[in-house]
C-alpha cells in the first residue's frame, strides 16, 4: 500500500529552500570571519590577572591592559609612523609613474598590447620571497637598506600592477566622444588632459591610492627583508609577536590595528568605487 | 565668418576596406547640406574628415579655398554636434557652453552675455547650473546646440544629432535646428539616414552609397528626378521595373520592360543600357472599372495581393506576373484582396534611372 | 604618403613599466647570477660555480619542496571544493547583496593577520579544541599548529582564499547569459541537466583559473608558512630565505629562487593560456 504523501505546495518547499540556502551560507561566512576576529578581540582584552584558558570559554575578566601595554612598551607607535611614512611615499610615486603610462596604453593605439600585459604580470612570476632577499642584496649594495626610500621603491614595485590596472581602465572608459567635442570646440592636447581626462579619471586614480596606500601597508615580505632592523612597519612588528616568542596578547593587539585600514578600504570599495576597478583590482583579465 | 566648404576627390581607406572612394562637391556659404546613406555609406566617415578627426589619404578639403588637410581640429574652428551630445560630464550646462568660448581666448568679460544668449537660442534660460545627467534626452542635445553655436564656428557638423529621441521631438527638433541655422547663416553639414529629415530641412542633399556619392541635388530635384535606381528606391519609396531602351522622341523617351512599355516624358535622358523605369507610389491612379484609362499614362494592372491601411492613405501590393508593385491611394478606397486592378501612372511622373 | 608621427605613446609607457621591467629583471638577474655564483654582494668577487646546484638537491630541500607542493595542492584542492558547489548554491539568491561584502573580507586581510587569526583558533588552547573536548569528540588537545602536516598553512590559505574564489565564480557563474538558460529549459532541460551541460562546463575555466591562482600565491607564500608552519620541513620560501641569511649560502638560496620561479612560470603561463581561453568566450 503507498503512503499518502501530502503534497506541498512547491513554492513553498521552494522558498524555504532559498532561504535556508542563502541563510545557512549566510551563517557560515558570518562565523569564518566573525569569529577568527571575535577570538582576537577577547584575547586583546584578557586581564593579565585573570588568565583565560582551558575549560573556560570566555575570558572572565576584561581589561584594556594589553592595549595600553603595547601602546606604551612597544614600538607599535613606531612602526604605524614609519608605515605611514612609506605609504604616503609609495602612493604618490606610484601614482605619477603609473598615470603617464596608464594613458599611453588606455587611449593611445600601441601595439604589442600582449607584451603590456606580461610586463604587468611579471612580479608575479617570481616568488615574493625570492624577490625580496634578491632585491634587498642590490638595495644594500646602493645604500638603500634601512631607509624609507629603500622600503617605499620596493612597495611601488608591488603595487604600480594594481595602479597600472585600474589607471588604465579608467582612461579607457573615457568615451572618445567627448575628447573629439573638447577638439572640436578649439582644445590643445595639454587642455584636453587638463580639462577632460583629469576630472573623468580622478574617481579611478582615488580608487588606485587607497588600493596603493593599503598594499604598502601590509606589505610583509619586502618590508621585512629591507627594512629590518632599523625601521619596522606594522607587519613586521606582527611578525616578531608571532615567531619565537609568540604572545598571543601583543599579537591580538597588532593585529587588530592592522586591520583597520582592511575595515576602511572595505567600507570605501562598498560605497564608491566601481565593480570595474575592483575586477582590475582582483587581477580579473 | 561662415565658409565656403570644397571637398575635391578625398579617398580614406581602413586598411582593405575602402571608406570613401573619391568624393567631391562645393558648398556655398550659409547652405544646409545633408549627407543622406544607409550605414556603412561613409556620410559620418566623410563629416569625421571635414571636422578633422580622420585625415584623408588623398584629395583636398578646402575651407574658402585654404587646404585643411594639415590642420588638427582643434584648429579649424568648426564646431560639431555629436549622436551622443558628448556633453562634458563632470560641467555644468554653462560651464559646458563656456568651454569653446575659453578654449577660443574670448575675452572672459563677453562670456555670460553669450552663453545667456545661446542658452536663450535653444530655449534651455534658466538651468545653467544643471549638470547633464539632470536634463532629459532632448535638452541635452540643446545643449550640445548652444555649444556649438557660442562660438559662432565656421562650419556647424551635425551628426545624426537626433537619432537618440523619439519621432515626435525629433520632428520638433530638426525644424529648430534648421531655423537656428537660418538665423546664423553658418554653413551646415548634417549627416542622418533618415531620409524624411533630409528633405524636410535641407537646401541641398547629398546621397551616398558605398563611399561615393550617387546625387546631388535639392530635395525636390532628388525626389522627383532620382538620378539612378539607389537614390529613387532610397528617397522614398519607388516601384522599379529592368528595362532597355527602345525609341526617343523630342520629349518622350520609350523604353521595353517584361510586362510592356513604358513611356517617360524626360528632358535629358542621355543613358543607353543597365536602365530601369522607376514612378513613386503615390503617383498611380486607379482606374476603376468601366473608367477610361487617362491620356499620357502608362498602365500598370495586376492581382491585389494585400492592401495596408497607414491611416492617411492606403497601401496597394500588386502582382504583376513575378514583380510586386506598391501603389499609395486615398484612405477612402476599398480594394479587396485577390481582385484585379488597373493604374495609371503619367509618363510626367515616370523616369528612367540609371542601375 | 603622410609622414609618420613620433609616437609619444610608446616613451610615456617607460614610466610605469620601464619601473617594474627594471627592477624585475634585475632581482632575477642577480637571482640568476647568484646561483651560479656570478654575483658578490659584499666584496665583489665572482667565480662561476656550479657548486651551488649540485649542493642544492639536498634532503632539506626535498622535504621543503614535498611540504610545499602539498599544502599548496591541498589547499587549492579544498578551497574550490568548498567553493564551487556553493557558488553553484547562491545562483539565484537575492541575499548576494549583502553575502558579497562579507565574503570579501579575508581576502583583504594580509597573510600575517590571517595567520595569526587563525593560529589564534586552532591552537592547543583555541576555540575549535575547546569545542572539540567539550563535545568529547577527542581526549585531549590535537597539535594543529607548527605541526609536520602543515594543517594550520593549509587552513589559512583555505580562510584567505574561499573568499576570492567565491568572488570570480560568482561572476563566472553570473556571466551565463539567462537566455541561454532559458533556451535550454526550453529545450527540455530540467535544473541539475542544466547545471550539468551548461552552467559547469561554461565555469570550469574560471574554476580552473583560480585553482592556478591559489597554488601559485600558497606556494611562494612565506610570512603564514614560516609563522604557522613547522620548523621541519620548512617551506620553500622559508627554506631559501634561511639558506641565505642563517648560512650565508647565497649561492644555494639562489639556485632555490630559480627553482622556484620555473615553477611559478609554468603555472602562470598556465594561468594566461586559461585567461585568454576565458576571454575568447572559450573556443
Amino acid at each position: 500500500m503507498k503512503k499518502k504523501r501530502t503534497i506541498r505546495p512547491r513554492s513553498l518547499t521552494k522558498k524555504l529552500v532559498s532561504f535556508m540556502i542563502p541563510a545557512g551560507v549566510g551563517l557560515i561566512f558570518l562565523a569564518w570571519i566573525v569569529v577568527p576576529i571575535g577570538m582576537a578581540v577577547l584575547w586583546s582584552l584578557v586581564n593579565p590577572d585573570y588568565p583565560w584558558s582551558y575549560p573556560q570559554i570566555f575570558p572572565t575578566n576584561l581589561s584594556t591592559f594589553h592595549w595600553e601595554h603595547v601602546f606604551k612598551y612597544t614600538n607599535i607607535l613606531g612602526a604605524i609612523k614609519n608605515s605611514l611614512i612609506v605609504a604616503t611615499i609609495t602612493t604618490v610615486g606610484c601614482a605619477a609613474l603609473a598615470l603617464p603610462t596608464a594613458y599611453a596604453i588606455g587611449r593611445r593605439k600601441l601595439i604589442g598590447g600582449e607584451t603590456f600585459k606580461i610586463v604587468m604580470l611579471l612580479p608575479m612570476a617570481m616568488p615574493g620571497m625570492a624577490m625580496a632577499i634578491f632585491l634587498g642584496r642590490l638595495f644594500s649594495q646602493w645604500g638603500l637598506a634601512n631607509s624609507y626610500i629603500g622600503i617605499a621603491l620596493a612597495h611601488i614595485l608591488c603595487t604600480l600592477p594594481l595602479m597600472l590596472r585600474i589607471l588604465t581602465v579608467s582612461f579607457e572608459s573615457v568615451p572618445q566622444d567627448i575628447i573629439d567635442a573638447a577638439a572640436n570646440l578649439g582644445a590643445k592636447p595639454w587642455d584636453r588632459f587638463k580639462e577632460v581626462y583629469v576630472p573623468m579619471i580622478v574617481p579611478g586614480l582615488i580608487a588606485g591610492c587607497i588600493f596603493t596606500f593599503i598594499g604598502s601597508m601590509e606589505e610583509f615580505n619586502l618590508s621585512f627583508i629591507i627594512g629590518a632592523p632599523a625601521i619596522q612597519t606594522v607587519p613586521t612588528i606582527l611578525y616578531s609577536y608571532l615567531g619565537y616568542n609568540f604572545l598571543r596578547t601583543n599579537a591580538s593587539v597588532v593585529t587588530l590595528v592592522m586591520m583597520v585600514p582592511n575595515i576602511i578600504v572595505l567600507m570605501l570599495t562598498e560605497h564608491f568605487i566601481k565593480t570595474e576597478y575592483l575586477g582590475a583590482a582582483l587581477g580579473k583579465m | 565668418m561662415s565658409v565656403r566648404l570644397t571637398v575635391s576627390d578625398v579617398k580614406l581607406s581602413y586598411g582593405d576596406f575602402q571608406a570613401l572612394k573619391g568624393v567631391s562637391f562645393d558648398i556655398e556659404p550659409g547652405q544646409f547640406v545633408t549627407l543622406l546613406g544607409p550605414s556603412g555609406c561613409g556620410k559620418t566617415t566623410l563629416l569625421r574628415c571635414i571636422a578633422g578627426f580622420l585625415e584623408p589619404q588623398s584629395g583636398e578639403i578646402r575651407f574658402d579655398g585654404c587646404i585643411m588637410n594639415d590642420v588638427p581640429p582643434h584648429k579649424r574652428n568648426t564646431a560639431m554636434c555629436f549622436q551622443s551630445y558628448a556633453l562634458f560630464p563632470h560641467k555644468t550646462i554653462y560651464e559646458n557652453i563656456r568651454f569653446g568660448l575659453r578654449m577660443h581666448k574670448v575675452p572672459v568679460t563677453e562670456h555670460d552675455e553669450l552663453i545667456q544668449k545661446a542658452m536663450d537660442m535653444v530655449g534651455l534660460t534658466g538651468l545653467g547650473n544643471r549638470k547633464p545627467y539632470e536634463l532629459s534626452g532632448g535638452q541635452q542635445q540643446r545643449v550640445a546646440l548652444a555649444r556649438c553655436v557660442v562660438v559662432r564656428p565656421n562650419l556647424l557638423l551635425f551628426d545624426e544629432p537626433l537619432s537618440n529621441l523619439d519621432a515626435k521631438l525629433r520632428e520638433k527638433v530638426r525644424v529648430e535646428i534648421r531655423e537656428l541655422q537660418r538665423e546664423l547663416g553658418i554653413t551646415a553639414i548634417y549627416v542622418t539616414h533618415d531620409q524624411a529629415e533630409a528633405l524636410a530641412i535641407s537646401d541641398t542633399i547629398i546621397a551616398m552609397n558605398q563611399g561615393c556619392i550617387e546625387q546631388i541635388a535639392a530635395p525636390r530635384t532628388i525626389y522627383d528626378k532620382s538620378a539612378n535606381r539607389f537614390v529613387a528606391d532610397f528617397i522614398g519609396t519607388a516601384n522599379l521595373l529592368r528595362s532597355s531602351f527602345r525609341e526617343k522622341d523630342i520629349c518622350n523617351v520609350v523604353v521595353d520592360t517584361d510586362i510592356g512599355s513604358f513611356t517617360a516624358l524626360d528632358d535629358n535622358y542621355t543613358k543607353l543600357d543597365d536602365i530601369s523605369v522607376s514612378w513613386r507610389p503615390e503617383d498611380m491612379i486607379p482606374v476603376l472599372e468601366g473608367q477610361d484609362i487617362p491620356r499620357g499614362c502608362n498602365v500598370v494592372s495586376g492581382i491585389v495581393r494585400n492592401s495596408v491601411y497607414m491611416g492617411d492613405r492606403l497601401d496597394i501590393f500588386m502582382n504583376c506576373q513575378e514583380h510586386v508593385f506598391r501603389a499609395s491611394v486615398a484612405r477612402d478606397y476599398v480594394i479587396p484582396e485577390g481582385s484585379s486592378i488597373r493604374f495609371a501612372v503619367p509618363f510626367a511622373k515616370t523616369r528612367i534611372v540609371q542601375g | 604618403m603622410k609622414k609618420k608621427k613620433f609616437e609619444w605613446g610608446y616613451l610615456l609607457l617607460l614610466p610605469g613599466l620601464g619601473y617594474i621591467g627594471f627592477f624585475v629583471i634585475v632581482s632575477a638577474y642577480i637571482m640568476i647570477a647568484q646561483s651560479f655564483g656570478l654575483y658578490n654582494a659584499i666584496t665583489g668577487e665572482v667565480s662561476f660555480t656550479l657548486e651551488g646546484w649540485r649542493n642544492v638537491f639536498t634532503k632539506s630541500f626535498f622535504d621543503a619542496l614535498w611540504f610545499t607542493l602539498r599544502t599548496s595542492v591541498l589547499s587549492a584542492l579544498i578551497s574550490i571544493v568548498i567553493t564551487y558547489p556553493l557558488a553553484l548554491l547562491m545562483q539565484k539568491t537575492k541575499a548576494r547583496k549583502w553575502l558579497l561584502p562579507l565574503i570579501k573580507i579575508p581576502y583583504f586581510v594580509p597573510g600575517l593577520v590571517g595567520s595569526f587569526l587563525i593560529v589564534n583558533l586552532i591552537d592547543y588552547h583555541g576555540l575549535l579544541n575547546e569545542v572539540l573536548l567539550l563535545l568529547k569528540i577527542i581526549s585531549e588537545p590535537m597539535r594543529l599548529r607548527n605541526d609536520a602536516n602543515g594543517i594550520a598553512v593549509i587552513a589559512i590559505h583555505v580562510w584567505k582564499n574561499v573568499p576570492f574564489m567565491m568572488i570570480i565564480m560568482f561572476s563566472a557563474i553570473e556571466g551565463i547569459r539567462q537566455d541561454v538558460k532559458d533556451c535550454a529549459r526550453n529545450l527540455g532541460a530540467n535544473s541539475l541537466q542544466v547545471l550539468l551541460h551548461i552552467t559547469i562546463p561554461l565555469t570550469v575555466s574560471s574554476a580552473l583559473v583560480s585553482v592556478i591562482l591559489t597554488f601559485i600565491r600558497t606556494f611562494n607564500d612565506y610570512a603564514i608558512s614560516s609563522t604557522a608552519g613547522p620548523m621541519n620541513p620548512l617551506s620553500l620560501s622559508n627554506l631559501m630565505k634561511t639558506t641565505a641569511y642563517s648560512y650565508n649560502d647565497w649561492v644555494t638560496a639562489g639556485c632555490i629562487g630559480v627553482l622556484m620561479t620555473i615553477v611559478t612560470v609554468i603555472f602562470m603561463v598556465l594561468y594566461t593560456v586559461l585567461g585568454k581561453y576565458l576571454q575568447n568566450g572559450g573556443k
